[in-house]
């Protein structure tokens, strides 16, 4: 051991600058790998733990009954915690009514504080928990402040309709100045998370308000007469989602009738997979760039190892032993390895405050920067392992190598001078692909790797980020194939004809697709849920739903089901499923993996399309009537809705002067709900991935170039002595940086655009969004002149110490 | 006579029996007043201090001395490899002190063959690309190339090696290549620094054998040699001292 540490200082003392470069290398690599993973485990574990600490809420039941009385259900046997929230009028903040509503909005009210206490006991992140008995207080959910500029200490005013405005519902489409009722100061006092709070995704944020406020101020809310709203209930259960079959057969037991309930253990199921995925992608970037690290800083640790030990033989001529060689020839790469390992673990702390990402960040309970004790030590174990394991593999290949054989010549080179290729080409592409013999030999393997995995890293990102902006820029990637809707019926009853709309609309040479869709939920089969089901109605001019396998439903026999509701409940295209409406039970075949319209109870990815004849034959009446309208390009907005409505009722002299049947331009609700914030975010791995690889590949490509010219300055000297120029000896660094770029491109374009389809198909599976394979055409054609341009910056000073040598000097010294 | 060699811009590539020195001489490699101080360990060396030295075309010239005389100095100036500070050198009539490194990079193709001490042949590669490469450079094609240098591995006794790569050669056999390579543009001079330096005695004397025959064909040689014994198969000894001639002596 003596001897390694004299090694070790000897080789501080003259070769420190190659040792930090290596310390800089693992702490660098090391600390991207670290960090992913560390950043995968929290993102994975984020919402658990949230479930963990806040009681969250099983199962919600809607029945929507003015004046039921709860008792009887609060008392079954297996309801562990019920609470009850208000649906009645809304509270209107003055200083939001700038903002609009969504995604910033008050919550519901809560009428007393179990919700709080004991189901959806939310983590305090900032300030402190409202004061349950104190109608002045509130506490804010998601990023309140950043979405409205109102946070932790600031106070806002929360305006009530009058008891009679109450009575007269729809107080949805007063505006607060429209509320007479009173005008509460509201102080927010703290920023607290639950699993309710996050689920209609990143970028929603709510004022919670305490439940003393419906206390206070009860009629404001029910109305006088207490018709004004009404209370629905969260339950914990027993068994959780296994009670939930049971909950609902003693809601129509106790009703009467088919009462919705919402399983939310499989809506924060749905999340926590979203957020696996996401860990996932994570974990797969950290594997990514530890694979890189190995290879690539893995050969700067062989390289430093392998070059000791050739040095060691002196000393082992002068009596050192085997195992003494080894030790000082893997000692330095291994103090390096393990100092770098220690920046790179206060780096990956460091850096935790930037995780979780993706939806994961909006779940966890404990924001900011967090040792992860399970990932960082065990990580840097095997990192320091795997500097070990190299440097002593390298050092025994080295001793081994020293009757080496032949040198390899390429093919390559070969065919360059068999094409009376100018010399200065013949030997640049000798320089790029050979690695020579004796001391003149230079690794070319790493700056070939690291040029495909550099070429491979950005383009497989460009195309990862051409999928992005895609489904970011198309509604329709996301099943929203129309533009603007219409509604025009409500539980059974129509406020406007439908027929005759359709038939006005389809005349219309703005409107380019109209589906008359009536929406109504049926039940699967042994307590699996419900699902939303909308009529397909292709008339003159249908939309084009987003189907992503198999087909529209053509009988009433048939059913194309959303992605999620395949997912859910493990059915696939050519599978039968029997749907129940409680007055009639049908099977269908599905037919089609579709997308459908976002409705007041449904996601895009969840329920199903039937036709009408089939909506018929399952159902007596419908819950929600819309009508989902395209729009020519140029009639996507306010004026282009005016003059729908114009022409409309200019189309139809039935229709009654004034009618407004295409009220509402459709959002883009991907983005209202964060999924494409989502996306972005996401994005954010695979760029700094590449970013990673680029710099591994800089490194790995300038290194190898400028490791060529000094090691084989005496092949440079002799060809110079043999007649080459000075610009010759320059336009040889240059042939092999080109030579280095043309085989990252011609391995790295390829398979980085099938990496980054992969990628992309991976993460818009779990999104979901309609796949279509990405193809950066732009990037594509730029890449070559890029990495080129690139290679010739790194080869610049290399090819100008070639072309300056002084050729009788190297020759001397030789 | 022209005065366009002298231009460093000049394209033209210089070739055997080019344009010539206003002051031409009648010698292989004329020089004069060589002197040439470089810095080594940050300490200044004087290799040459004023040398004069004509060596006839077709003459095989040993050059001796003890380490440090400028020996190998002088050989890498008539190369074009070294720059004088002060002086001349002619090479077949033409001027090659103050010419740019491309011109005598050009020059050195045709004029200019060397053999080193150790062989310095391109490892990886096999003995006939050793000769292509600097044949395509001075301008051959390839096919050409390939044919001289067969020619010049059969005319060697390596015949049998073309397509082996230096490293399984023997000494003698790596010098005698690379005694190949410095020939395969005909070089008006064939400069050979130490060329039995690294080779035992045999190789030796297979090499020394080598240059007898060549000379015996006309071709001019300069060799720098420690050895008296390899000296002594030269026409002529040049005894170097302190960067100047001592003394020069015929030895055949």
């Amino acid at each position: 051991m003596s001897a390694a540490l004299i090694w070790l200082r000897l080789d501080l003392a003259r070769r420190w600058r190659s040792l930090l470069v290596l310390t800089l290398l693992v702490a660098f690599a090391g600390g991207v790998v670290l960090t992913a993973f560390a950043g995968a485990h929290r993102g994975d574990s984020a919402l658990q733990r949230l479930r963990d600490r806040t009681l969250p809420v099983d199962a919600l039941a809607v029945p929507n009954l003015p004046g039921f009385d709860w008792s009887e259900v609060d008392a079954l046997p297996y309801v562990v915690t019920s609470t009850h929230f208000v649906l009645g009028a809304d509270p209107k903040v003055e200083e939001l009514a700038a903002e609009g509503a969504s995604p910033v909005g008050v919550d519901f009210v809560r009428d007393d504080d179990t919700w709080l206490r004991q189901v959806e006991r939310p983590v305090v992140l900032d300030g402190r928990m409202l004061d349950v008995d104190d109608p002045g207080e509130a506490v804010v959910v998601g990023d309140f402040e950043g979405a409205t500029g109102y946070g932790v200490g600031d106070t806002v005013h929360v305006r009530l309709p009058t008891p009679q405005q109450a009575d007269a519902g729809s107080t949805d489409e007063m505006s607060v100045a429209d509320y007479r009722g009173p005008e509460v100061p509201v102080r927010i006092v703290g920023r607290v998370l639950n699993p309710w709070g996050i689920q209609d995704g990143p970028g929603t944020a709510s004022l919670v308000l305490s439940p003393a406020i419906f206390e206070h101020y009860r009629a404001n809310f029910l109305g006088a007469k207490g018709h004004g709203g009404w209370e629905n209930a969260g339950f914990r259960l027993e068994h959780g989602a296994a009670d939930i079959p049971r909950l609902r057969a003693d809601l129509e037991r106790i009703t009467g009738k088919s009462i919705d309930v919402w399983d939310y253990v499989a809506a924060y199921d749905h999340l926590q997979a979203t957020n696996r995925h996401e860990a996932g992608f994570l974990a797969a970037f950290g594997l990514a760039a530890l694979v890189a690290a190995v290879v690539l800083v893995g050969q700067a640790i062989a390289r430093y190892a392998a070059a000791s030990t050739t040095e060691l033989d002196t000393a082992r001529a002068l009596g050192m032993s085997p195992r003494q060689v080894l030790a000082a020839a893997t000692v330095n790469p291994v103090v390096a390895g393990v100092l770098g390992v220690a920046v790179a673990v206060t780096g990956a702390a460091v850096a935790s405050r930037f995780f979780p990402i993706g939806a994961a960040r909006q779940a966890e309970p404990e924001p900011g920067t967090r040792f992860d004790w399970v990932v960082l030590p065990a990580g840097a174990a095997l990192i320091v392992l795997l500097v070990v394991v190299g440097a002593v593999l390298s050092s025994l290949a080295a001793s081994r190598r020293r009757s080496a054989g032949t040198p390899r010549v390429s093919s390559a080179a070969r065919a360059a001078a068999n094409a009376d290729a100018p010399v200065p080409v013949v030997v640049g592409v000798r320089f790029a692909l050979e690695r020579g013999g004796g001391r003149s030999a230079v690794p070319v393997r790493p700056a070939l790797l690291g040029a495909v995995v550099g070429v491979l890293g950005v383009v497989a990102v460009a195309v990862l980020s051409h999928g992005i902006d895609d489904a970011a820029d198309h509604p329709e990637r996301f099943g929203q194939t129309y533009q603007a809707m219409g509604f025009i019926g409500y539980g059974g009853q129509d406020f406007l004809p439908s027929r005759d709309l359709v038939d006005a609309l389809e005349g219309l040479p703005e409107v380019t697709g109209v589906n008359d869709s009536r929406g109504q939920v049926a039940d699967l089969p042994r307590g699996a849920g419900s699902i939303q089901l909308w009529s397909w109605t292709p008339g003159l001019k249908p939309i084009a739903p987003t189907v992503l396998d198999g087909r529209m439903p053509e009988t009433p026999g048939e059913v194309a089901l959303a992605t999620g509701t395949l997912e859910s409940t493990g059915l696939g295209v050519g599978d039968t499923v029997s749907l129940s409406s409680g007055e009639e039970d049908r099977t269908l075949h599905v037919v089609g993996e579709v997308f459908v319209p976002t409705g007041p109870h449904n996601g895009y990815d969840e329920g199903g399309w039937i036709t009408a004849d089939g909506f018929d034959t399952l159902f007596t009446d419908f819950k929600f009537h819309v009508l989902h309208v395209a729009l020519a390009p140029g009639s996507r907005d306010a004026e282009g809705l005016r003059r729908v409505n114009a022409d409309l009722v200019a189309a139809d002299p039935d229709l009654p002067k004034g009618t407004q049947a295409i009220t509402e331009l459709a959002d883009f609700d991907v983005r209202k709900n964060g999924t494409v914030q989502v996306l972005e975010e996401v994005r954010r791995l695979p760029v700094a991935l590449a970013a990673f690889l680029v710099l591994l590949a800089v490194g790995a490509i300038g290194h190898a170039l400028a490791t060529a010219v000094r090691r084989r300055a005496v092949d440079l000297a002799v060809l110079r002595a043999l007649g080459l120029t000075p610009g010759q000896s320059r336009f040889v660094v240059v042939v092999q940086a080109c030579v280095l770029a043309l085989v990252g491109l011609a391995f790295g374009i390829p398979v980085g655009v099938a990496l980054g389809r992969v990628a992309w198909r991976w993460i818009a599976g779990f999104t979901p969004v309609e796949y279509l394979p990405p193809t950066p055409l732009l990037v594509l054609l730029l890449v070559v002149p890029a990495a080129l341009v690139v290679v010739n910056a790194l080869a610049a000073l290399p090819a100008r110490r070639a072309g300056r040598a002084r050729v009788a000097a190297v020759l001397r010294a030789e | 006579m022209t005065e366009t060699v002298r231009d460093p811009s000049a394209e033209t590539l210089p070739r055997p029996g080019g344009p010539e020195h206003p002051e031409h001489t009648d010698s292989a490699v004329s020089v004069r007043g060589a002197r040439r101080t470089f810095t080594a360990d940050l300490a200044p060396v004087r290799a040459l201090r004023g040398l004069d030295l004509d060596i006839a075309p077709g003459e095989f010239v040993a050059i001796t001395g003890p380490s440090g005389c400028g020996k190998s100095t002088l050989l890498n100036a008539i190369a074009g490899l070294d720059r004088l500070d002060e002086g001349t050198i002619e090479v077949d009539g033409q001027r090659i002190d103050g010419q740019s490194e491309a011109w005598l990079a050009k020059f050195r193709r045709h004029h200019i063959g060397i053999v080193f001490q150790f062989f310095n042949l391109f490892d990886g590669v096999s003995a006939t690309e050793n000769i292509v490469l600097p044949a395509v450079l001075g301008g051959m094609k390839r096919k050409a190339a390939v044919a001289r240098a067969h020619e010049l591995l059969d005319l060697l006794g390596l015949s049998d090696r073309r397509e082996q790569v230096p490293a399984v050669l023997s000494g003698g056999q790596r010098q005698r290549l690379a005694i190949a390579r410095a020939l395969v543009n005909r070089p008006t001079v064939l400069l050979a620094d130490e060329p039995t330096g690294a080779l035992d005695t045999e190789g030796g004397q297979e090499v020394l054998e080598l240059f007898r025959r060549l000379h015996n064909d006309g071709q001019t040689i300069i060799m720098v040699t420690h050895s008296p014994d390899v000296a002594a198969g030269a026409d002529r000894q040049v005894q170097m001292r302190d960067g100047q001639v001592a003394d020069a002596a015929a030895t055949a």
